[in-house]
């Protein structure tokens, strides 16, 4: 195969499959324990009640 | 509200299901076809552009607007705008006549399954195919009488569609979770396949080697943004209904990515499952690759069986295996379709869902009698033309307009942003304002012009006016009746 298919596929699979693997990677992390104001690592730090 | 109450269990459920309706049987049979046509591997530039210049902001419309108005698409287009509900109706009825065929191609993929088996089509799968299978006739002038084989397959994909959409999300995330790995999976056999066969290297050379002096025609750039159109299960009003069963606090923007980087990708790798069997079949029959090439129809149902009989080993298992692929690449796009109608029956009337399920699909099967025929190929063949090139297009425009001028991007933007998992900036208003519409107008045009200058594959006018121009009016006088009849309480 010609080296300019071969730069095609690298292409292909670099903007589809990187670009896919990045928005699961992203989903991914938005399901695991927020670290924000009021907790760290998913503990929170202030009694709601 | 039955709508409201029919929620997506888990956020995959969802994607899923999008994915599902988005991957169907263009993504074997077009995609690869129409790279190579147009400037192979360069043809990836093109289509990229498209991706995410329009088909990743209508997806993010679609979502955003479902979710927001939390209703079938003439629902979600009323909220916008009364007047704009007719926008909804013509979504969905498109798509509705499009299953009425689309089922009947499944039901094909049925009858091949148990052909597979012993290889029915022997040397001359084109022969088999129009007339040992289809028994076709002389022209569309000719029905002909029901071919019994097709119309029993066509009975079971609907019986299969109703179970499918029986329980709303409950059944359509669980049967997803089987019917959206399984053909990927199965691609996945097929490409390795392929990949081991002699002369693969060679199929896989026309399907990525670039000509980039085919960017400098307008013309790949046009077939660019009619694939990512015509792919992505937009402007069927699935995608409205779909995001309208999601939890209050849903992502869109990342799962719009999602679903359209996963259909554009199933397609890329489809293109070498098809491609390295073509470069076997070319070496097999010392034919040059461009020879043998083919898309559509003639692919899945000539091209691919001619392939199979040829396989040294195992022929029939993967002639098998080729066939479940496309019809579980096939189901839940048929279904989703389905889905979106029934949404829009139970919006508009407050039918239940079973018996919007019922009446809806009933009726779809006994349109799709017709192309059950002898003469159906014929008409399957200006229905699909008409309704992809007249129908959805306009309808793609019109929710731009409907957006962009009606509603203000910039409110559906600042929604869809609240709870996704990365935002959109105010390029996007910039695309559906201006960008999608000014492309959608070209694409309109575009066939028009064909339309004028050529009559669509030779067929006799009054053909054309029954299969073609009338099926587009009946959606409009549809669209306009159902918009104007009464609403439930």
């Amino acid at each position: 195969m010609p080296i300019s298919a071969i730069i095609m596929l690298i292409f292909g699979c670099l903007v589809l499959y990187g670009g896919l693997g990045w928005c699961l990677w992203l989903a991914q992390r938005r399901r695991g324990p927020r670290q924000d104001k009021e907790s760290i690592n998913g503990v929170r730090l202030k009694n709601e009640e | 509200m039955e709508i409201a109450e029919d929620r997506w269990q888990k956020r995959s459920s969802f994607v899923l299901a999008a994915i599902g309706s988005a991957v169907g049987l263009g993504n074997v049979w077009r995609f690869p076809y129409i790279c190579y046509q147009n400037g192979g591997g360069a043809f990836l530039i093109p289509y990229f552009v498209a991706l995410f210049t329009t088909g990743i902001p209508l997806m993010i419309l679609e979502f955003g607007l479902g979710h927001m108005m939390q209703g079938s698409a003439p629902k979600s287009f009323c909220q916008v705008k009364k007047r704009a509900e007719w926008v909804g109706w013509w979504a969905i009825l498109v798509g509705f006549f499009i299953t009425t065929y689309y089922a009947v191609i499944m039901s094909w993929c049925f009858s091949y399954l148990v052909h597979s088996l012993k290889l029915s089509w022997g040397n001359s799968a084109e022969t088999f195919f129009k007339q040992g299978f289809l028994h076709l006739s002389s022209g569309p002038g000719t029905i002909g009488g029901i071919r019994w084989p097709i119309l029993l397959g066509l009975l079971l994909t609907w019986v299969f569609i109703y179970l499918c959409i029986s329980k709303g999300t409950k059944s359509v995330g669980k049967v997803v979770l089987v019917t959206v790995p399984l053909p990927m999976l199965l691609l996945a056999v097929l490409v390795v396949r392929g990949l081991t066969l002699p002369g693969a290297l060679e199929g896989l050379r026309f399907y990525l080697t670039p000509n980039f002096s085919a960017l400098k025609d307008p013309k790949v750039w046009l077939a660019a943004y009619s694939q990512i159109f015509f792919s992505l299960s937009l402007g069927f009003g699935v995608l409205i209904a779909y995001a309208s069963y999601l939890p209050r606090k849903s992502d869109i923007v990342n799962n719009a990515f999602i679903t359209s980087l996963a259909n554009c990708g199933t397609s890329f790798f489809a293109g070498f499952a098809v491609f390295s069997t073509l470069g076997y079949l070319a070496q097999a029959t010392n034919a040059g690759v461009g020879d043998v090439v083919s898309g559509g129809l003639g692919l899945a149902f000539v091209t691919y069986p001619t392939v199979i009989s040829l396989l040294p080993f195992a022929a029939s298992i993967f002639g098998v295996l080729f066939f479940l692929m496309l019809l579980t690449l096939g189901i839940d796009s048929a279904f989703s379709l389905i889905e979106a109608v029934v949404a829009g029956g139970m919006d508009r009337w407050g039918l239940n869902r079973k018996r919007a399920n019922l009446l809806f699909c009933s009726v779809a099967f006994l349109l799709g009698i017709i192309f059950t025929t002898r003469g159906g190929f014929w008409w399957l063949d200006i229905v699909d033309h008409f309704l992809n090139n007249f129908g959805l297009v306009p309808v793609c425009l019109a929710e731009c307009l409907v957006i962009g001028y009606l509603f203000g991007p910039s409110k559906l933007r600042s929604y869809a942003n609240r709870n996704s998992d990365f935002s959109i900036a105010g390029w996007w208003d910039i695309l559906i304002r201006f960008v999608s519409p000014l492309i959608l107008l070209v694409l309109l045009g575009n066939v028009i012009w064909e339309g004028i200058r050529t009559r669509y594959g030779g067929y006799p006018g009054w053909v054309l006016g029954i299969g073609g121009w009338g099926v587009i009016g009946l959606v409009i006088v549809l669209a306009i009746t159902f918009m104007f009849t009464k609403k439930r309480r």
